[in-house]
């Protein structure tokens, strides 16, 4: 059904509705002012004092979450993982529902907080997002026809995908044929709400980005991982366990020999600076392997 | 120069009135039309229209809310200039905020078909009255003035995940509100 009629109405709003909105200036509220100078006078005592331990729990809880948290917050990955995938197969967007072969071109995940997550599915056609913010789930599909891309070519081996801090500016990275020494690699920067596409070959800040791929140095302690032709794999988000270490975590969906690259075997791939790791299976919800 | 002075001017027939209005206002107007068309040339173009179809509409208007007022006719020129080019197959693709909104409607309503817009404008105006002042900026920001949720995340202090979820939340209190007014059936 038309939407213009919807849009049009939007736009004869009363003048004082449209005026106040753009009137409005960013502010902090004073309960959160109050709440913030409280915290300070509360916390810096509690922290000189040996107290930030009694704390700590706490305060990981909001950033990144404890384990027993963060043990949560797989579980409900999981569950979202699910969710999305059913959502996918019922796109009009396009996707194999029996194999994901170079239909699965990328992924992403951000964890947030323990309530707040991300997932993303790249396709050959399109880029699916998917969002829960407590109970609230939100999910988006980008077209890539539609932002006025091709769609990815079937040869295309590897592709990484990499979300913003505000979920808007997506790093796309379509290396094409890999096995050609990886030479031809397009770079390609898109931006969901403003549909520009930008060529980063030509941007100096995404062209360190580019160099750091193809130096192989930006995947860093996820080579083992990543830089293997049997998985499709891409970069997560960085965030600090409960010891406050830093954690790289990773999607990764092992090629299967008949299928090809399946969602329901992605797993979830964490790793610290010392080199430890654990593996999740997303889908199956059992952590089997911790170095 | 505030408004009045500006509007004033027009009335007199002072040509200056548009260099006021571009000095003031050339920004907001070209944000909005960008906003919308995603494309320099055009926005350029809708932003010297709105001057023009400023300069032809006061008089005999005399608006209030200047800003308002500027606002609503780039708006309207932008979606115009949209549509005639995606008609031309210039542009594959409509604005991402406006597509959201095919969230808040149904499928076939022969009331939807035959409502008049200035009558649709009043039911949604009737919700937005309802909504919280935070929750009603949002809307607008996204919606009237096609503002990324970025942009509405700096404008109006809140995180991008809680403007978010409020469009989301708004959108599907819009398309109940619609049902219960009778514009859509369940």
């Amino acid at each position: 059904m038309n939407k213009d009629k919807l849009v049009d109405a939007i736009g004869l709003l009363d003048d004082k509705m449209i005026a106040d909105a753009k009137t409005k200036k960013a502010h902090t509220p004073i309960y959160k002012q109050i709440i913030a100078a409280v915290l300070i006078i509360v916390l810096i005592p509690v922290a000189l004092f040996g107290g930030m331990s009694l704390f700590g729990r706490f305060m990981y809880a909001g950033s990144s979450g404890p384990s027993t948290e963060y043990e949560f917050s797989i579980l409900e990955l999981s569950s979202l993982c699910r969710t999305s995938f059913d959502a996918m197969l019922n796109s009009d967007v396009g996707i194999n529902p029996n194999s994901l072969n170079n239909n699965l071109g990328a992924n992403a995940i951000e964890i947030r907080h323990a309530n707040e997550m991300r997932v993303i599915f790249t396709t050959q056609n399109g880029i699916f997002e998917f969002y829960k913010f407590d109970e609230d789930y939100i999910e988006s599909s980008y077209s890539l026809e539609k932002m006025g891309l091709p769609s990815f070519n079937q040869g295309d081996s590897t592709t990484l995908i990499q979300i913003d801090e505000y979920g808007e500016n997506a790093l796309l990275v379509s290396s094409e044929n890999m096995s050609q020494s990886g030479a031809d690699i397009s770079y390609k920067n898109l931006n969901f709400v403003r549909n520009e596409i930008t060529d980063i070959e030509k941007s100096d800040a995404l062209a360190f980005d580019a160099y750091e791929l193809s130096e192989n140095r930006y995947l860093n302690t996820s080579k083992d991982f990543v830089d293997n032709t049997d998985w499709l794999s891409s970069k997560m988000a960085v965030y600090y366990d409960e010891n406050g270490k830093k954690v790289e975590s990773f999607i990764r969906v092992p090629k299967d020999e008949e299928k090809g690259y399946i969602i329901g075997n992605a797993e979830l791939v964490e790793v610290r600076d010392d080199g430890s790791y654990k593996i999740y299976d997303l889908f199956k919800q059992i952590e089997f392997e911790d170095d | 120069m505030d408004d009045k002075q500006i509007i004033e001017m027009y009335l007199q027939r002072n040509q200056d009135a548009v260099l006021h209005t571009q000095q003031k206002y050339g920004k907001y107007c070209y944000k909005i039309a960008f906003n919308i068309l995603k494309n320099f040339e055009d926005s350029s173009e809708c932003e010297n229209d709105t001057y023009i179809e400023t300069w032809n509409a006061i008089p005999p208007h005399n608006p209030n809310n200047f800003l308002a007022f500027l606002a609503k006719i780039t708006r309207r020129l932008s979606i115009n200039k949209l549509r005639n080019n995606t008609a031309k197959k210039r542009l594959s693709n409509d604005s991402v905020c406006f597509e959201e909104l095919s969230e808040c409607i149904s499928d076939k309503s022969e009331v939807y078909d035959s409502i008049e817009v200035e009558e649709l404008k009043n039911i949604i105006e009737k919700f937005l009255k309802k909504r919280s002042a935070d929750e009603r900026n949002i809307f607008i920001c996204r919606y009237f003035y096609a503002d990324s949720v970025t942009d509405i995340s700096e404008q109006l202090g809140f995180s991008h995940s809680k403007v978010k979820t409020t469009l989301h939340r708004s959108r599907k209190a819009l398309k109940g509100y619609l049902i219960k007014e009778g514009v859509f059936s369940e």
